[in-house]
């Protein structure tokens, strides 16, 4: 009965982030680094990187936390993954030698998700991709005044 | 309020209740004392001890005078886009603050610089001086009110101050406020880092000039070698917080424990002013410590700066072909290092870095100018400023994750041409313009890898009416 009890938690659960909607990630620069620590919400996350070292860093503290990360090189690949919930999927899929068109544009973009704040910085095959929750969200913009 | 704040607020409300207006320098510092026996005896003795334009204030010993100076202008930015920074604390397994890293990309600004914008540049000053025992005895105060009207980026229009003080425009309108006996100065006067000018153009250069609350002594030696030559030494405690450049993440300032330490020499003869100068700013951080229970962390930042004015008169250089015609010349270098405040440069640096672990990376950057003044002939003169920058910030290499690190490098440079003209329409009434052009590059790499080089250029222009008293 204690078997059943938890299988169907599990089930329910997987249920859960399963209809939760998928937050998709890209990343195409050359050196693709993704730190993704959102607030203590069910997540799920699908984290696409091609280039030639992709590293991503995960923390997930929510009840139900999915992670899906592929990587994809031509040199390294680099996957941490912490997730503290109840119910916790992760699929890592890595693959080498893997040819790609890098993205050398250069910008920067600040977003508020459902998820918590995205934010992208891109220049020069540099690409640093950060999802935070309202705890762990520490910007300053600063500049020319005009 | 530290006690540091708190001392510098007493300072400020003292020269701020007192009479004032003009600066020391209007003053000679061996004027006898004046007490003459009727009232136009005593005028005379005003006008003749420190200008025509003092007067005395009743039977209170002291003389007076009063100022004002008032620019209205007009401006066009034309730039539509300029680098922005982002500071942001990328989350780490390792470390609860955070690791710090610092972005740049080109933004756009065309929304608020779309129209022209007017501004206006208002003055208003009080001078009173007597002689006492112990030295001349002056007060003074300047009230101001600077700032413009511009476009924001919803398409409405909003001021924005030129000169608030911590984002206060009340705080900012009390600009000096100062009592001098003798060598010593308490209230809120001119730093004892910056040298006369920000070039002589009506838009600074790079180059810092402050007004602060600060204490300071002076001692001066008068005819030196030969007459007309002095020489001055000063030192100074100066309040910190109006040269902090933080922006709360990378870099957050803990409360003030110590004064900036500021210190000057200078050198005159009637032609030429050599200036030194050097500070010391504290750095106590709890960027980091708000998050990790890391203990403050402290450090001292620190500048120093070099100048020089000279003053020529090219008929004696060229003969009589050069008419009337004078000219100044003056350039200054600054260089800082975990005190970028002193630089006078837009807010592309923070003065530090704090890491994840608390450890303090210093800024480190320069700046300099050259500005040259014609007089053409007694109401027509032009100007010409030409001011650098260059700054460099870096943070720690620091885990994202174990085995994963990350750290930044990025380095920002600037350069700025202006060249103006200007006409004296009638006595103390100029009309003027001016136009600039402003270059800017930044660079960078993270954790090991380069990131693009971004540069922008834009022009400037701005017409200029202006009537001093």
């Amino acid at each position: 009965m204690l078997r059943a009890l938890a299988s169907s938690w599990l089930v329910c659960g997987v249920c859960f982030a399963a209809n939760a909607q998928t937050l998709p990630l890209r990343q195409n620069g050359v050196d693709n680094y993704a730190i993704i620590a959102p607030g203590a919400i069910s997540t799920s996350i699908d984290l696409w990187q091609k280039g030639a070292n992709n590293v991503a860093v995960t923390r997930q503290v929510g009840p139900v936390n999915s992670m899906d990360v592929n990587q994809r090189a031509t040199n390294s690949n680099t996957a941490a993954i912490d997730q503290y919930g109840v119910v916790n999927t992760a699929i890592v899929t890595q693959q080498y030698n893997f040819r790609y068109a890098p993205n050398y544009q250069s910008g920067y973009s600040g977003q508020q998700t459902s998820y918590g704040y995205l934010s992208e910085f891109n220049s020069g095959g540099v690409s640093i991709l950060a999802l935070t929750g309202s705890s762990n969200t520490l910007i300053s913009s600063f500049g020319r005044n005009h | 309020m530290s006690g540091v704040k708190a001392l510098f607020a007493i300072l400020a409300a003292l020269g701020a209740i007192l009479p004032l207006q003009g600066r020391a320098a209007d003053v000679p510092a061996s004027a006898p004392s004046s007490q003459g026996d009727s009232s136009t005896a005593k005028k005379a003795d005003c006008s003749s001890l420190y200008g025509s334009k003092f007067f005395q204030l009743g039977d209170t010993g002291f003389c007076g005078k009063a100022g004002y100076d008032v620019m209205g202008f007009a401006a066009k930015d034309f730039a539509a886009w300029d680098i922005a920074m982002v500071g942001q604390r990328l989350p780490s397994m390792t470390y609860a603050a955070g690791v710090p890293v610092l972005f740049y990309y080109n933004r756009n600004f065309g929304a608020q610089t779309f129209y022209p914008y007017p501004g206006v540049d208002a003055q208003v000053n009080f001078m009173a001086a007597r002689q006492t025992e112990a030295g001349p005895l002056v007060a003074f105060v300047n009230l101001r009110f600077a700032g413009q009207f511009q476009s924001t980026l919803d398409g409405g229009v909003s001021y924005v101050s030129n000169n608030a003080v911590n984002g206060s425009i009340v705080e900012g309108l009390v600009d000096q406020a100062w009592v001098r006996l003798g060598g010593l100065e308490a209230g809120i006067q001119p730093s004892m880092f910056g040298f006369a000018r920000w070039g002589y153009s009506i838009t600074p250069g790079y180059s810092s000039l402050v007004d602060t609350p600060a204490i300071s002594y002076t001692v001066r030696l008068d005819d030196i070698g030969s007459a007309g030559n002095a020489a001055s030494a000063s030192v100074a405690v100066e309040d910190p917080s109006r040269r902090d450049m933080a922006d709360g993440v990378l870099a957050r300032y803990a409360a003030t424990r110590s004064p900036d330490f500021v210190a000057q020499a200078r050198f005159g003869t009637p032609s030429l002013l050599l200036h030194v100068g050097g500070a010391l700013h504290e750095i106590r951080d709890e960027a980091a410590a708000d998050c990790c229970s890391s203990p403050v962390n402290s450090m001292w930042g620190e500048a120093a700066t070099v100048g020089g004015e000279y003053r020529i008169k090219w008929s004696d250089l060229f003969g009589g072909a050069a008419g009337d015609m004078y000219g100044r010349l003056m350039i200054q270098a600054a260089a800082a290092r975990g005190a970028i405040g002193y630089l006078g440069i837009p807010f592309f640096a923070t003065d530090y870095v704090a890491d994840a672990d608390g450890a303090i990376h210093p800024t480190v950057g320069y700046s300099g100018i050259a500005s040259y003044e014609h007089l053409w002939t007694p109401t027509l003169k032009s100007t010409l400023t030409y001011s650098i920058f260059d700054t460099s910030e870096t943070s720690g290499v620091e885990d994202l994750a174990p085995g994963v690190p990350m750290w930044f490098d990025v380095r920002v440079r600037g350069s700025q041409l202006q060249a103006g003209v200007e006409d004296m329409l009638q006595p103390d009434l100029m009309v003027g313009a001016e136009a600039g052009y402003t270059w800017t590059t930044a660079s960078g790499s993270y954790a090991g890898a380069s990131a693009a080089s971004l540069q922008v250029g834009y022009p400037t222009v701005a017409v200029y009416l202006r009537k001093v008293f």
